[in-house]
């Protein structure tokens, strides 16, 4: 008898020690997108911090910062957007992230609404491989992160019909276990809950700019689509399910370079909303972005687009929402920190960014205090997209009337922008780096100096004679030059 | 249902604990019922075939043990019926497709619509031993038709052996061991290596060997010379992964298997390499085919002809294609020139003084086995005879510079997973020359303190859990000798 128990109590003992390993081997490794996303979602959800749950496709994951949100508007917000996700996988997402947080407001965008099948590896109905294989790949960031429970089986069951992908989600070690190779620090890290995450509150920003969008024609006015899609209807179960538990729902079509069938999805996207009573925002109708600038690409917005896109839902959220404002409050510090992180990660790309486009991009925010000369016959002058980034930031169209060339001051502080082309100079200019004097000599030679300093010239420096644009960064409060940088537009390619 | 799938994982633990619970002596039922759950699963088609097929052989017996005048005549048709059914299923497209071709000129012009029913080859090879054992009297016929159904569709044999023999098993079935915990842990600890061959080499290794075999360039030289190499260890880390989980599960059951491998790579000749090789197959050709045939009694040209039938009927057992074919025929031919150069090659070793017992002779002598044995492989892995060719051709081209400038990468196994490979390889080396020695690393393993005892197996388990090749990112090929 006595030996009996003893080898009972050693299977016993054995299983519990190989069943912990197993668990910290799946800790380790899996894959950390999904982790990453979301620990902070469940850090604030456990402290009841989070407002405003913005729920989507990867359109709200670029469109939507809620450190600008909080930096701004003080309001606390979560963004829960999936790359790839359709409306039925963002249902899942509010149904999971409802049993940790009750958000005052959700903010659901209605992008690829016109979907109209249910399982995202239904094949038949979908018959693009690579989509329908992008689609289950981008659901793990969705899933992943959620542990094994009714929800999350239910999620599965609704959203994949072949038993061995349900499989995948339910239990990932069986798609994880040959990331042996790739793991890490951090993936051990995670197994003390230390590991690296996403600071922008589950968004992430883009920088490149979209120099050539595509221009679809316009469907007709009021069209909607024919038939009632799968979209729409999870799109009304998500209403459904705020209201149900007293969260106020806005719809979102977020601005993109849309396809006319976008248009005709969006406007029905507007019906469901009115039909359910909840407001609705359709920002492909408005100027919110600049097109030829705020996108990344033709789906996803950059970060000066997404920085707009926030302030008109934080603007509209103002105007029609008794959230509260959190800054100033000490519980809030860590919204403050991460806030202070993305703007800190902006000077860093305004300052050390060497695409020209990315640079100026950022840099019409507004943030700094700006110098652009482009010397005569500049390919600047021929490039009409770079034009148009530098006409947002002047607010002006001289730069298309010149071949150069060409100055631009952009003084943040005094809110004014002056600019002069040809033999034109400047003089005077009442600037936070002081009154600025500007003057062409030659091709190779043009001076840019202070009154108080006509011995410095900013705009000369033998090593980079060459290069025939220049710029300068500013500080706007103090005048101290940040940066000066220098670019040749040989090629269109903008090297410095 | 794969020793390598989930549903396998479920019905294992399930068989096991209530294996453990039923009367000693009413076990042997409750292991035929899971035996037939189990092979349910390949078919209802297959299931009621075996079912025929166990019936047929178990009326021969019985008829053979009441009429010794006609056991002959029994004998031949009860070999006749389950040798046709053995046939029908596995050789008559083949040979219908060699008609088709001749009359036709298209090989499919004539084939059927059938279906190989999952381990008839290894079940029919069963029956047919435990016949011919009744017929010269080594064995009673057995008289519990369960008892001789269970014989045949032992489950953790039927797919792809061991191939055992009736008085080995059924007198267990009769005289069941204890189910104690030193049995039940070596058991386990036996799937565990089998199932590390299987998962982590084997499978690694097909990843390259796939490849290589599907490249059109880019194969020429080491690349193909290591995709030989690599079959040769795949099919030894496949089959005999299999046999261990096979003996594993048998002995956890409270059944002792005979072994199927005795590290068969540092054979020092052919017919050592057969007798290390699939022994439960070997033997079963010795006894029930080469012995039979005359053996070595008759002559050396007799000796030649028998074991050239022998070899041609082994390969063909394999597969019903000229590849099978020709893999047989080459390893009865490596034996026949080898027995006939004995005396030659022993003129050679006094002329040169070469001490035969020497480290050097046996390792030169067992690099040489391994290289026939490796090219040999080539015929039973290929498509086709001309893809066995040009591998062969391919990877006799010298260009060893692509051992190092990471042509070798270039597979299917980057260079984490193709060092990983090697690694198994020389683990799986390792194990076998400590065999060799007579010291079975398992139960070396399983003498020492319960620590490092516990250290070692979580260990095996983790590293066959990660590295093994299972799971939704490989597409995991089933054992290779299932399809015989």
């Amino acid at each position: 008898m006595k030996t009996k128990i003893n080898i009972t109590l050693k299977i016993i003992f054995f299983v519990l020690i190989l069943g912990f390993l197993l668990y910290a081997s799946t800790i380790v490794l899996r894959r950390k997108d999904s982790l990453y996303k979301y620990a902070d979602f469940f850090k604030l959800a456990k402290e009841d911090q989070i407002d405003v749950l913005f729920l989507g496709s990867s359109h709200v994951i670029n469109a939507v910062n809620p450190a600008v949100l909080y930096d701004e508007y003080g309001y606390t917000s979560y963004n829960m957007g999936g790359h790839g996700s359709l409306l039925q996988a963002t249902y899942w997402e509010l149904m999971e992230s409802l049993e940790y947080t009750t958000p005052k407001w959700v903010v659901v965008d209605a992008y690829m609404i016109e979907k109209d099948y249910r399982y995202l590896d239904d094949r038949d109905a979908n018959p693009d491989d690579n989509e329908v294989n992008t689609s289950i790949e981008q659901l793990h960031l969705n899933m992943d992160v959620w542990p094994l429970n009714k929800t999350k089986i239910a999620a599965v069951k609704d959203l994949i019909l072949d038993k061995d992908i349900q499989r995948e989600f339910l239990v990932d070690f069986s798609v994880y276990h040959n990331r042996w190779e790739y793991i890490t620090e951090d993936d051990f890290k995670s197994v003390v809950g230390s590991e690296s995450r996403n600071e922008l509150f589950g968004a992430e920003m883009r920088y490149d700019v979209e120099t050539a969008p595509p221009i679809c024609a316009a469907p007709e006015k009021g069209e909607t689509l024919e038939n009632q899609t799968v979209g729409e209807e999870y799109l009304a179960a998500i209403i459904e399910e705020c209201k149900k538990r007293n969260i106020n729902v806005l719809v979102t079509y977020l601005p993109f370079a849309p396809e006319t069938k976008d248009i005709v999805a969006a406007t029905s996207a507007g019906q469901i909303a009115k039909s359910c009573g909840v407001p609705y925002l359709n920002m492909l109708n408005d100027d919110v972005i600049d097109i030829y600038k705020d996108l990344n690409d033709h789906g996803h917005l950059n970060a000066v687009g997404a920085s707009k896109v926030t302030c008109t839902i934080g603007e509209w959220l103002s105007k029609n929402s008794k959230l509260e404002d959190h800054r100033n409050d000490s519980n809030y510090a860590y919204w403050e920190e991460l806030s202070s992180k993305y703007v800190d990660s902006l000077e860093d790309i305004a300052l050390n960014e060497s695409n020209l486009f990315t640079k100026l991009n950022i840099l019409s925010l507004g943030d700094y205090g700006v110098i652009l000369y482009c010397n005569n016959g500049s390919q600047v002058f021929t490039d009409k997209p770079l034009k148009h980034v530098i006409s947002a930031i002047s607010d002006s169209k001289s730069i298309n009337m010149t071949m150069g060339p060409y100055i631009m001051i952009y003084d943040p502080a005094s809110a004014k922008v002056y600019e002069a082309s040809g033999t034109a100079t400047l003089d005077g200019i009442p600037t936070a780096m002081g009154e600025l004097n500007y003057q062409p000599v030659e091709q190779k030679f043009r001076r840019l100096y202070t009154s108080d300093d006509e011995e410095t010239n900013y705009l000369y420096s033998d090593e980079h004679a060459d290069e025939d644009i220049q710029l300068i960064i500013y500080d706007k409060e103090t005048g101290e030059v940040l940066k000066q940088d220098y670019f040749t537009s040989k090629g269109g390619k903008y090297d410095n | 249902m794969s020793f390598i799938s989930f549903a396998f994982m479920i019905f294992l633990p399930i068989a096991v604990a209530i294996n453990f619970l039923v009367p000693k002596k009413f076990r042997y039922i409750w292991l035929f019922v899971v035996s037939m759950a189990f092979y349910y699963t390949a078919g209802i088609g297959a299931m009621v075939l075996l079912l025929i097929s166990i019936a047929s052989v178990y009326e021969s017996g019985i008829m053979m043990g009441r009429n010794k005048s006609k056991s002959k005549l029994i004998l031949i048709c009860s070999l006749v019926f389950n040798i046709g059914i053995l046939f029908v299923s596995k050789y008559l497209n083949f040979v219908l497709g060699m008609v088709g071709s001749i009359a036709y000129g298209e090989s499919d012009a004539m084939r059927l619509n059938l279906i190989l029913p999952l381990g008839l080859s290894f079940y029919i090879l069963k029956s047919v031993g435990y016949l011919i054992d009744v017929y010269r009297g080594d064995i009673e016929p057995e008289k519990n038709i369960i008892k001789l159904a269970l014989f045949v569709s032992f489950f953790p044999q039927i797919l792809a052996g061991p191939i055992e023999r009736a008085g080995n098993m059924i007198k267990q079935f009769e005289n069941p061991v204890p189910l104690d915990f030193d049995r039940f842990r070596n058991g386990l600890f036996q799937m565990l290596w089998g199932y590390f061959l299987k998962l982590v080499i084997a499978e690694r290794l097909a990843i390259y060997v796939d490849s290589v075999l599907s490249a059109e360039t880019g194969t020429v030289g080491a690349v193909s010379f290591m995709a030989i190499m690599f079959y040769t260890f795949q099919i030894y880390a496949d089959f005999a992964g299999y046999s261990h989980i096979s003996i594993g599960v048998s002995r956890i059951l409270g059944i002792d298997v005979m072994k199927n491998f005795e590290s068969p790579y540092l054979a020092r000749s052919i017919a050592e390499f057969w007798r290390r090789w699939h022994i439960s197959l070997s033997s079963w050709f010795r006894d029930y085919l080469y012995i039979p045939l005359g053996g070595n009694r008759k002559g050396e040209v007799r000796r030649y002809i028998n074991v050239l039938i022998v070899f041609t009927v082994s390969g063909i057992w394999h597969g019903a294609g000229f590849n099978f074919l020709v893999w047989g025929l080459l390893h009865g031919i490596y034996q026949v020139i080898g027995r006939i150069l004995t005396p030659m090659r022993d003129k050679v070793a006094a002329m040169f003084n070469v001490g035969r017992s020497s480290f050097s002779h046996r390792v030169i002598k067992t690099v040489g086995t391994f290289i026939l044995v490796s090219y040999a492989w080539v015929f039973f892995r290929a498509d086709s005879m001309t893809q066995a060719l040009t591998l062969i051709k391919r990877s006799i081209a010298f260009t060893p510079w692509k051992f190092v400038d990471g042509s070798l990468y270039a597979f299917g196994l980057n260079r984490a997973n193709f060092l990983l490979a090697s690694f198994g390889i020389v683990l799986m080396t390792v194990v076998d020359i400590f065999n060799c020695s007579g010291i079975v690393i398992r139960e070396k393993i399983l003498s020492q303190g319960m620590w490092l005892r516990w250290i070692i197996i979580l260990t095996g388990i983790l590293f066959t859990v990660i590295c093994g090749m299972w799971g939704p990112g490989y597409n995991v090929a089933d054992f290779i000798y299932k399809q015989f």
